[in-house]
């Protein structure tokens, strides 16, 4: 890891004339990126693992090379432990319909109600389907979780217990203590998930320091491209994943008696993967660590601190939130506004934001009725931009109030 | 009468027209919402509901001859369009609004005022209101 100098980071990109506040949808891409992803489909596109060729066995060895990349950026132990998917939701899935369709009614599934709907419909589909334990955790005004309840259902769990959370939530931005409660749960002996989405580029995620057993993200926010992410397992836990997808590539021998399953991480990859998507996601983590992790959360507090800081001036904003850190996204509303009028109408100032439930419906319809505006930053977003943004605001304001 | 969906249309493209700025397109139509027949908090059901818009927006018709559509969104934008758009099928015949190829609405050009959630939402109230006239065989 090295440091650079953080404010000529907009020239690695060649960034679209928007002022983009909704990096918590996905990133852009630096050019780095892009060029690996093009130079895969124009100089070596081939299939993997298979052929004996040149060009396959470029392909084989690119591709493969970033489990390494992706173990060393999560501090696993082996590149066995990390599985290709096309992103958080597809990871989260596996996890559910591969590991708790063995599971019944003797077990739980415990999951904060404020999750994204990534983290939360795969879990209640297969609570349905297999009469497994479903149990909500309440969250409170910072968007913390009610940890005497959450005790209380873990005192209460006869079997089996999976707990499923987001490191940094979609709708609020706040980082949640993820040791502490990973910590908890292993005193019951639960199965840990951590839905990285939103922390990948904001946080450290170690999973033996963190005891995570299970850590899903996706490359495209991660500065990667959209399509490919990540299922990291511990390897005891994925060995104890059915393939969920059958085909070419994750089996070692097929008669019409037996088929036999390849080992890992290759029997949870079944069909021709994102092969060029991978490798551009092998190039963003290169291009991620060229950083150094606490330049960037320095740059996300400044981001964050100018960010509440303008908001505050604004005395029509309501903001939902005390002052806590929040890692790359801030939401609100503007009095008397719908967020929907708001969002149209910064749009129409060349301004980019999201607006309405943000995949977290029940909870944001709960709290919030209409739903909210949410503005995330990058590494590229910068003083300019905030006030760009304030000024939209402003004019959003007049216009409809 | 058979032109006149097409002539509240070409009324509303020419005055949207005179504003070169999109900010200023949305005051016109921010204002066209107050003239929305508004539709009783009695029928802001599921039954009336247009599905995909991100603020809710409910509809439904009324009359037998011709019919007079009543909406009901909070978002005043939204409200701002679909107050356009009943204005161009309200008082017409079940036929004259059958007759009317939806696509003509795209020459309004309000489409790339639009984001695409939203799109969705307006060309899903256009289904509801051809369909609302559809189910109408009283008159």
């Amino acid at each position: 890891m090295k440091s650079r100098i953080f404010s000529e980071i907009k020239q690695e990109f060649d960034l679209p004339n928007v002022t983009y506040f909704d990096n918590a949808a996905t990133t852009f891409c630096p050019n780095v990126v892009v060029n690996s992803l093009v130079d895969y489909h124009k100089n070596y596109k081939a299939n993997i693992h298979r052929g004996i060729h040149r060009l396959a066995e470029k392909a084989t060895e690119e591709y493969e090379g970033v489990r390494s990349k992706v173990k060393n950026l999560l501090n696993a132990k082996r590149d066995s432990e990390i599985i290709f998917t096309s992103g958080t939701t597809h990871s989260i899935n596996l996890i559910a319909l591969g590991l708790c369709s063995k599971w019944g009614s003797n077990d739980s599934i415990i999951v904060p109600e404020s999750e994204h709907h990534a983290n939360l419909l795969p879990w209640i589909n297969v609570a349905e389907k297999y009469e497994i334990n479903f149990h909500k955790i309440n969250v409170i005004k910072d968007g913390s979780l009610d940890l005497a309840q959450l005790e209380e259902v873990l005192d209460e769990c006869p079997g089996r217990i999976l707990f499923s959370i987001a490191h940094v939530n979609n709708t609020v931005g706040n980082v949640q203590p993820i040791k502490e409660l990973f910590k908890l749960v292993k005193e019951y002996e639960g199965i840990t998930v951590l839905d990285a989405a939103q922390s990948i580029s904001k946080e450290i995620i170690d999973v033996e320091d963190l005891d995570a057993d299970f850590v899903a993200f996706s490359a495209h926010k991660l500065y990667g491209p959209t399509g490919v992410g990540v299922l990291y397992g511990k390897q005891k836990y994925l060995e104890k994943i059915e393939p969920v997808f059958w085909g070419g590539d994750m089996i070692s021998s097929v008669s019409w008696d037996t088929i036999r399953v390849n080992q890992l991480p290759w029997k949870l990859e079944a069909g021709t993967p994102n092969i060029g998507g991978v490798i551009a996601m092998g190039s963003a983590i290169d291009w991620f660590k060229s950083y150094d992790i606490e330049d960037i959360k320095v740059h996300n507090k400044l981001v964050n601190a100018n960010m509440q800081m303008m908001l505050n001036d604004l005395d029509f904003i309501e903001s939902f939130h005390p002052n806590y850190y929040k890692a790359g996204l801030i939401s609100f509303n503007v009095k008397g506004c719908h967020p929907s009028d708001v969002a149209q109408l910064l749009e129409a100032q060349n301004i980019a934001v999201r607006s309405g439930y943000l995949c977290a419906q029940p909870i944001v319809e709960e709290k919030f009725i209409n739903g909210i505006v949410r503005a995330s930053w990058a590494c590229y977003n910068d003083k300019d931009d905030i006030e760009k943004l304030k000024k939209g605001l402003i004019a959003c304001y007049e216009k409809l109030s | 009468m058979k032109n006149s969906v097409e002539d509240s249309i070409l009324k509303i493209k020419n005055d949207l027209e005179l504003f070169d700025d999109n900010m200023d397109k949305y005051d016109y139509i921010i204002e066209y919402g107050d003239k929305l027949l508004e539709l009783e908090s009695e029928y802001q059901t599921p039954q009336y509901l247009v599905l995909g818009c991100q603020s809710k927006l409910w509809i439904k018709g009324f009359g037998t001859n011709t019919l007079q559509f009543k909406a009901y969104s909070e978002a005043k934008i939204v409200r701002g369009l679909v107050a356009i758009i009943l204005d161009i099928f309200n008082g017409k015949t079940k036929e004259e609004i059958l007759e009317t190829d939806p696509k003509i609405l795209n020459s309004l050009g309000i489409n790339g005022l639009l984001t695409p959630g939203r799109q969705n939402g307006v060309g899903n109230l256009i289904s509801k209101i051809y369909e609302i006239a559809n189910k109408r065989t009283d008159n």
